[in-house]
């Protein structure tokens, strides 16, 4: 490849924000989590007192204006205002199981009776959750919290050492010295094009067709997504320049080893697979990937302790 | 009631066990889909009656490609296992409501 980028900025000398370097999870993210966990495992009581804003009714049409509603089943979710139900939900208040009533749904009018109604009951957060949860060796919710440190801790600094990479490449994207072969990033940005336009149209989309509903011939569409390409030339020199220094270079035949092995992972045929994509652009991800893994690699000494 | 995690093997015994499903069709590192999930979530544990099931798309594109999912979040509402309406976009609780209305009071 003839462009490149010929000097990097030192990112190292940038002092990276405190606020990239947070990761820790709050207590209260845990808490939250415990409370939708609850009314995940809440309980339905059926009720026969009088229906309630809350209440879940099922009911069956007795009658209609409209003959495929007869002996439909028609769910009630009074307080809810679900659009055109509104005045069933007002309707169905103060009614009891087995009671007939009538309403309106959108323009049809109905005979509903009642067959079921229930009221969730939610859980409180308490011990009693922690073990409904049947996660092996949480049985208090303090045994939850360890557990939630243990799932997403990584995770979260994970994240954070993403925040910093990006940052870092910001920076570097900036403030570093690129030599252009316009011709040769025209190339690649029409490759790219080509390739989704392709990709898509295989899944059947079709990129003449507009969103805006207009209609535009398959060069122009091209030549709006290669224009869509461009962003990402400056960031794919970075991460050449990365991945070659530290000695990651993406062969021919590496590329196909790899493909083989993501279709063998999915299942599918390598030859298909090697139609929706080719090397410039696997050589993009694979590249970008191990840049971010050395940039991650080095950001952990940026997180908070 | 808690949002049920499909998986291909399972989906179509999942969507005829109950009158009336909603689908959340989502994938990995998508904003749209973690935004929409805590509301989805919210309406799943308040609306008993109704099934609600979710499919990683970025896992089984096996079910993505058969219900043509686009873009994702991507919704699909069924009847008593007949596919009767469809939406696409992130959500909140408000917009879960009104697409559920047109699952339940379909003509």
């Amino acid at each position: 490849m003839k462009s490149r980028m010929i000097n990097c900025y030192d990112y190292k000398e940038l002092k990276v924000p405190e606020e990239l370097g947070r990761w820790h999870i709050p207590d209260s993210e845990i808490e939250a989590e415990l409370e939708a966990l609850a009314r995940d495992h809440s309980g339905e009581e059926e009720t026969e007192r009088e229906i309630e804003r809350g209440d879940c009714v099922r009911c069956i049409c007795i009658k209609a204006s409209k003959e495929n509603w007869e002996g439909r089943t028609v769910l009630l979710y009074p307080g809810r205002r679900l659009p055109g139900a509104e005045g069933a939900e007002e309707a169905v208040l103060g009614k009891k199981k087995g009671e007939e009533f009538d309403c309106s749904i959108k323009d049809v009018s109905l005979t509903l009776r009642i067959e079921r109604a229930v009221r969730i009951q939610v859980m409180q957060v308490n011990d009693a959750l922690a073990v409904k949860l049947g996660i092996p060796n949480v049985s208090t919710v303090e045994d939850y919290y360890g557990f939630y440190h243990e799932q997403h801790d990584k995770e979260r600094k994970d994240k954070a050492c993403i925040g910093i990479a990006r940052y870092w490449l910001e920076e570097i994207s900036k403030r570093s010295e690129f030599d252009i072969d316009e011709a040769e990033k025209q190339s690649w940005c029409y490759n790219g094009a080509r390739m989704m336009y392709d990709s898509l149209l295989a899944a059947g989309y079709d990129m003449k067709k507009t969103q805006e509903g207009e209609v535009i011939t398959e060069e122009e569409a091209l030549r709006r997504a290669a224009e869509e390409q461009e962003r990402y030339f400056i960031p794919y020199l970075i991460y050449s320049y990365f991945s070659e220094k530290d000695g990651f270079v993406l062969t021919e035949e590496g590329f196909v080893k790899e493909v083989e092995k993501i279709a063998a992972e999915r299942g599918e045929k390598a030859e298909d697979l090697m139609k929706q994509t080719d090397i410039t652009m696997f050589r993009q991800t694979k590249y970008q990937e191990h840049t971010f893994h050395l940039l991650m690699a080095e950001a952990e000494k940026y997180l908070e302790v | 009631m808690a949002v049920i995690e499909a998986t291909s093997e399972n989906f179509d015994e999942l969507v005829n066990s109950a009158e009336y499903v909603m689908v959340d069709f989502y994938g990995d590192h998508c904003g749209a889909c973690v935004g929409t999930a805590p509301y989805y979530r919210d309406v799943a544990d308040d609306m008993a009656f109704v099934k609600f099931l979710q499919v990683n798309t970025s896992v089984y594109r096996d079910l993505a490609k058969r219900f043509k999912i686009m873009g994702i979040p991507a919704f699909r509402y069924f009847h008593n296992g007949e596919l009767v309406h469809k939406s696409v976009g992130g959500m909140d609780t408000e917009m879960i409501h009104a697409q559920l209305s047109r699952l339940l009071y379909h003509d």
